[in-house]
């Protein structure tokens, strides 16, 4: 056996794939602190966590992912896409780029991709269920109902979110989470 | 339910079953604190570009892979295993990688073994360490030992707790395709296996648990699978059960089948699947007219379900698994022989397994039993042998 006949193989990459999620995720990221701003479940849901609590969203090994935290004030902050410097509290990693497609394309909801093995976390269970329904309640406000019925486990009744919160949320979130505040 | 008063059960493989396994690897290889795998695998994988399909699911990772071997041959060679050795060492590898057939895996393990043990793999004994990280990866071609304790090069077998691969994966991706033939013959294989396992010697509640599952995936997709070879569910069903049937056979005494099968396809080189699946009914009609053994009733409820087995007064139950078992291998025409005698073999190299197997398994047989085993799966007489 010749062993230069056998060479060390490099795997490629998927740029197309890294692209959607680095700006899907980003989106999120900044829609979650929109929404802890604007909708009174998610701020409930936040005046919960502990005040150095810190979520690093992410997709194994190399990102792309998001950092939300709060801030001096309590209140939920974006802290950008690095985990560098940070003392992150709650890590909530997906094992792979393909894994994570699946889920931020709707293939599989939230739900069903925990129960399929693909997320790691490392943190505070509680924290990363109270997470979990904050990231539903953003993906309603974000996404129509069509797609974000295959993402979510249950889509909120009129009794649980109406329509006039719904949209209004909605207008208020996206452009929250365009221009930042 | 009785407990048994003593057992024991070894499993260390963890499994990964369901769409993108494959993509799990890089994380699992980082559990282990590995970056840098020597890929093993066969040339009917390469034909069938499993091995592009593994490098694509390694996408976006920070996994190099050392070496990617696709030579190995039809049984694991000694000569390959110590190549493999020194391209481990020259490429700077830390864990192994099996993709595809039974010799793809005894060849990993032998590679892993020579390394751990640092010796040749002739003069290892017995195993008595943790072994380098070894994944292996079901396709459409494992069967038999793939997921099993044992080792086999060059006709030396070895078997040790710390031969399980540590991880198992199983992704629709790879064991999608193939003929209705190699559909049949690898989930027979694992039904003899796994009906075997749970036929001989005591009785193992979480070695039963293995069983009846396994048999229960083969009896539910091996007819859709035969049919329709890209049924996604039906194929990973199958492939579970395969390994499952390992799993089982690695925690019990070896079967009369299974031992008269492997013998017969190590001499003439007849499809291993094949003739176990004929000779199992027979195996078992013999076995059940024993005292202290026979046909567990839980088996035919694993085959037919609890409305069927329900059904079946007690007495009749252990026939009832034999008679199934015979319809099932009725049921593939094309890709099974009802008897030996069809599959064209020499019936004197049968007569000389028969003298040679009652010193290679547990049960005690004599050789006349054996050879009336064989004559009657010879010409598939139903009488009793």
């Amino acid at each position: 056996m010749r062993i230069e006949n056998y060479p060390e193989i490099i795997p490629g990459k998927n740029p197309f794939k890294k692209i959607y999620l680095a700006i899907f995720l980003w989106i999120t990221g900044r829609a979650i602190q929109a929404a802890a701003r604007t909708d009174r479940v998610v701020k409930k849901e936040f005046e919960m966590l502990p005040d150095d609590f810190m979520l690093y969203l992410g997709v194994s090994p190399n990102g792309p992912g998001f950092v939300v935290g709060k801030d001096s004030n309590g209140k939920a902050k974006y802290m950008g896409a690095k985990l560098k410097g940070k003392s992150i509290t709650l890590k909530m990693i997906i094992k792979n780029i393909e894994a994570a497609f699946l889920v931020f394309t709707f293939q599989e909801s939230t739900a069903v991709g925990f129960a399929h093995d693909r997320f790691m976390v490392s943190g505070n269970l509680d924290e990363a269920c109270r997470i979990g329904r904050v990231l539903d309640i953003v993906e309603i406000y974000l996404l129509p109902k069509i797609i974000t019925k295959l993402a979510v486990k249950r889509y909120p009744n009129w009794k649980q979110m109406s329509p006039i919160r719904k949209h209004v949320g909605r207008v208020i979130i996206y452009t929250r989470a365009i221009l930042g505040f | 339910m009785k407990l048994t008063e003593q057992f024991k059960f070894f499993n260390q493989a963890k499994i990964i079953s369901g769409n993108k396994g494959l993509n799990n690897i890089p994380v699992e290889l980082d559990d282990y604190n590995a970056s840098k795998p020597l890929i093993i695998t066969d040339k009917k994988s390469v034909e069938k570009k499993f091995d592009k399909i593994f490098i694509k699911a390694l996408s976006d990772s920070n996994l190099i892979i050392g070496a990617l071997y696709g030579s190995v041959s039809n049984e694991a060679k000694i000569a390959e295993v110590r190549e493999l050795v020194d391209l481990y060492i020259a490429r700077g590898c830390d864990s192994i990688i099996a993709i595809g057939s039974e010799s793809s895996m005894n060849t990993a393990k032998a590679v892993n073994l020579m390394l751990c043990e640092k010796k040749d793999f002739l003069e290892i004994k017995d195993v008595n360490q943790n072994l380098k990280p070894l994944i292996g990866i079901l396709t459409i071609d494992s069967r038999d030992t793939f997921t099993t304790d044992i080792v086999t090069v060059d006709a030396r077998t070895l078997q040790s707790n710390y031969l399980f691969p540590n991880v198992v994966i199983i992704d629709p991706r790879m064991v999608k395709g193939g003929s209705e033939e190699s559909v049949v013959e690898r989930s027979l294989l694992a039904l003899t296996q796994s009906i075997e396992a749970g036929t001989y010697g005591v009785n193992n509640p979480m070695n039963d648990s293995y069983i009846y599952s396994a048999n229960q995936y083969i009896y539910e997709n091996i007819k859709v699978l035969s049919k329709n070879r890209q049924e996604t569910e039906a194929a990973v069903a199958i492939a579970n059960a395969v390994y499952m049937a390992g799993v089982a056979f690695s925690n019990a005494p070896t079967g009369i089948a299974y031992a008269l099968a492997k013998e017969i396809h190590k001499l003439t080189g007849e499809s291993i699947g094949k003739v176990a699946a004929i000779i199992l009914p027979h195996a078992l009609r013999w076995i059940n007219g024993k005292k202290d053994n026979g046909i567990k009733d839980k088996i035919l409820q694993s085959l037919i379900g609890i409305e069927g087995y329900a059904k079946t007064p007690s007495e009749k139950r252990s026939i009832m698994v034999i008679d199934e078992i015979e319809n099932l291998i009725k049921s593939f025409p094309k890709s099974l022989p009802s008897n030996l005698k069809d599959l064209k073999l020499q019936r004197y190299i049968l007569e000389n397994i028969a003298n040679i197997i009652p010193d290679k398994i547990e049960y005690k047989i004599t050789a006349k039993e054996c050879l009336a085993i064989i004559d009657a799966a010879w010409s598939s007489e139903k009488e009793k042998v």
